[in-house]
């Protein structure tokens, strides 16, 4: 967590010094939502996230140098400078990325949670019990894609979690205009919870 | 009783034993005719029986035996964990497929037509086509895209666009459009065999078209390579380039050019992405004159892409400008008139051909 507030501190220093440049997301004050959830995870589970995704990948074990070098468009990072902010992806930590469309994680994240299931009944793997969690905001609960892998995780009981993460932010939208979904949410929210 | 019992237990082993459509016609010697739907049946069969990993998601692929009965018999034979019959929501639907691609599954998704793509192209650009650019080659995502694309009859503008030269245009992605039986397994099986995503073009009114085909291409490892166009017609004086249902179209004014002394070389592209640019050139250096033929729309279609090509690599070959046939420049119209001079017809590709060799007939009025 401590990491995590650091690293988008000195993000936001390296900003404003026009060390970087183009869209960079931070995180601070949430640390604690993704960093508690993803100490729960094994090495095997994935998570997909927005574009607000840097702690999530301090917290799956992605070295602070290697995201920091992708911001700073390192070729030694760890996508080699062909992602950015937004697009965090690592194969080795199973982290899914980093999507720039919000919602657009969600669905990633549900087919991953269909591999799981997949590898279990159809090829056989019994141990295979991996667990994938999309994290997104207050916003996102307004996108098609949230209900559409709602109703899909549920019909086909993915080993699937939807985190929430209620900053009072949608984009750039406090969240009193969109307070009356928000109820709704929490109640869906529990319903998506199948595993 | 114990008898029937028996008989009926061997009836249902070997429902399951035989492929899901029988792909095996007649016992001649003549070459056997399969239909493009066949073709495609037998290729999704035999790449599921041959890799696990392999599963079919989309509207009513599964127990509606699929829109066009593309998928039929398949639910039946590997069951509903393989074959998937998804809610009408292609954007979520799409994305799990994408998702389960980063997991090395290789999923094969329906769009019951390529305009319902237009629902799912974020998954498909961003997600699917843009992931391995961005994660550095560490995610790849060996997804297959299919369906039918382009105009059907009388269905309307909604439901008519030919989506090539969209998605053709995006790095990371391989589009592919078969036109035969033989098109149609082998591009498929390659399809489902590449690591990258592919965007797969079919068309509705092919379906139910028999072509003949080989032994070779009826063995359960045939494979077309992708990138590789296939010259349909060999010829000298004009070269036309085709895909899809404009190959039948263009090997029909072909026929009629020939009665006019004119030999026209008929390219099935097979490939609009990666494009065959070595085998166009390398034709429209032979005979000099190109007509590019394409459904879609002009602005910005295959057929520019094509032509810029051909200006780029061949231009001192060429002794007549490219000229491009495409659908009309506007939203397909339901009368069935009206849809008729809003896609390219046979006669269009046979005037522009006798046009590119100075030997046109001059018309009343010019368009």
């Amino acid at each position: 967590m401590v990491l995590g507030r650091a690293f988008e501190d000195k993000c936001a220093q390296m900003y404003y010094y026009r060390k970087m440049f183009g869209f960079v997301r931070l995180y601070n004050g949430q640390e604690a939502v993704s960093t508690g959830f993803i100490k729960l995870l094994k090495q095997q589970d994935s998570i997909a996230c927005t574009y607000r995704d840097h702690v999530q990948a301090l917290s799956e074990g992605i070295p602070a140098r290697a995201i920091l070098s992708e911001l700073l468009d390192k070729a030694t990072s760890c996508c080699r400078g062909q992602g950015g902010s937004m697009h965090i992806f690592s194969r080795e930590h199973n982290m899914l990325g980093g999507f720039a469309f919000i919602g657009e994680g969600i669905p990633i994240g549900t087919g991953a949670a269909f591999t799981s299931k997949y590898k279990r009944e159809v090829l056989k793997e019994a141990d295979c019990d991996h667990v994938t969690l999309a994290f997104f905001g207050d916003g996102t609960c307004n996108n098609g894609q949230f209900y559409e892998c709602l109703n899909m995780a549920a019909l086909w009981k993915f080993p699937f979690v939807f985190v929430v993460e209620n900053n009072l932010w949608a984009i750039l939208f406090l969240r009193f205009i969109r307070k009356d979904q928000l109820s709704g949410c929490w109640v869906f929210m529990w319903m998506g919870w199948m595993y | 009783m114990l008898a029937i019992a028996r008989q009926r237990m061997l009836g249902q082993s070997f429902k399951k034993i035989l492929p899901a459509v029988s792909v095996l016609r007649s016992y001649s010697s003549a070459a056997k005719q399969i239909t493009v739907r066949e073709a495609l049946n037998s290729a999704l069969d035999e790449e599921m029986s041959a890799d696990p990993k392999v599963f079919l998601m989309g509207e009513e692929v599964g127990e509606y035996q699929g829109a066009y009965k593309i998928t039929k018999g398949l639910l039946e034979k590997y069951g509903p964990e393989r074959v998937l019959d998804t809610p009408i929501t292609e954007a979520g639907f799409t994305g799990i497929g994408v998702g389960a691609a980063y997991y090395g599954l290789k999923p094969v998704v329906e769009f019951m037509t390529f305009n319902f793509s237009m629902q799912a192209i974020d998954h498909i650009i961003n997600s699917a086509a843009k992931s391995n650019y961005m994660s550095a080659g560490q995610i790849s995502v060996p997804i297959v895209f299919r369906g039918p694309n382009g105009a059907a009859a009388g269905v309307g503008a909604q439901h008519s666009q030919c989506y090539a030269a969209w998605y053709a245009s995006c790095p990371g992605l391989k589009v592919l459009s078969p036109y035969n039986s033989e098109d149609a397994r082998g591009l498929l099986k390659a399809a489902i065999r590449d690591p990258d995503p592919v965007v797969f073009l079919e068309n509705e009114l092919l379906y139910g078209e028999s072509f003949p085909v080989s032994d070779e291409v009826l063995d359960s490892s045939f494979c077309l390579p992708i990138g590789k166009a296939k010259i349909e017609r060999e010829g000298k004086d004009v070269t036309i380039t085709a895909f899809s249902k404009m190959v039948g179209y263009a090997l029909k004014a072909a026929e009629m050019l020939e009665r006019d002394g004119i030999y026209a070389e008929v390219i099935n592209l097979r490939s609009i992405r990666p494009l065959d640019r070595s085998t166009i050139n390398t034709s429209v250096r032979k005979t000099n004159r190109l007509i590019t033929v394409e459904e879609g729309f002009p602005q910005h279609g295959v057929g520019a892409e094509i032509c810029a090509s051909v200006v780029e690599e061949s231009f001192s070959y060429l002794d007549a400008p490219v000229e491009r046939i495409a659908g009309a420049d506007v939203p397909m119209p339901y009368a069935a008139n009206l849809e008729r001079m809003a896609v390219p017809q046979v006669e269009d590709i046979f005037r522009a051909a006798k046009r590119a060799c100075y030997r046109s007939v001059p018309l009343a009025a010019t368009a």
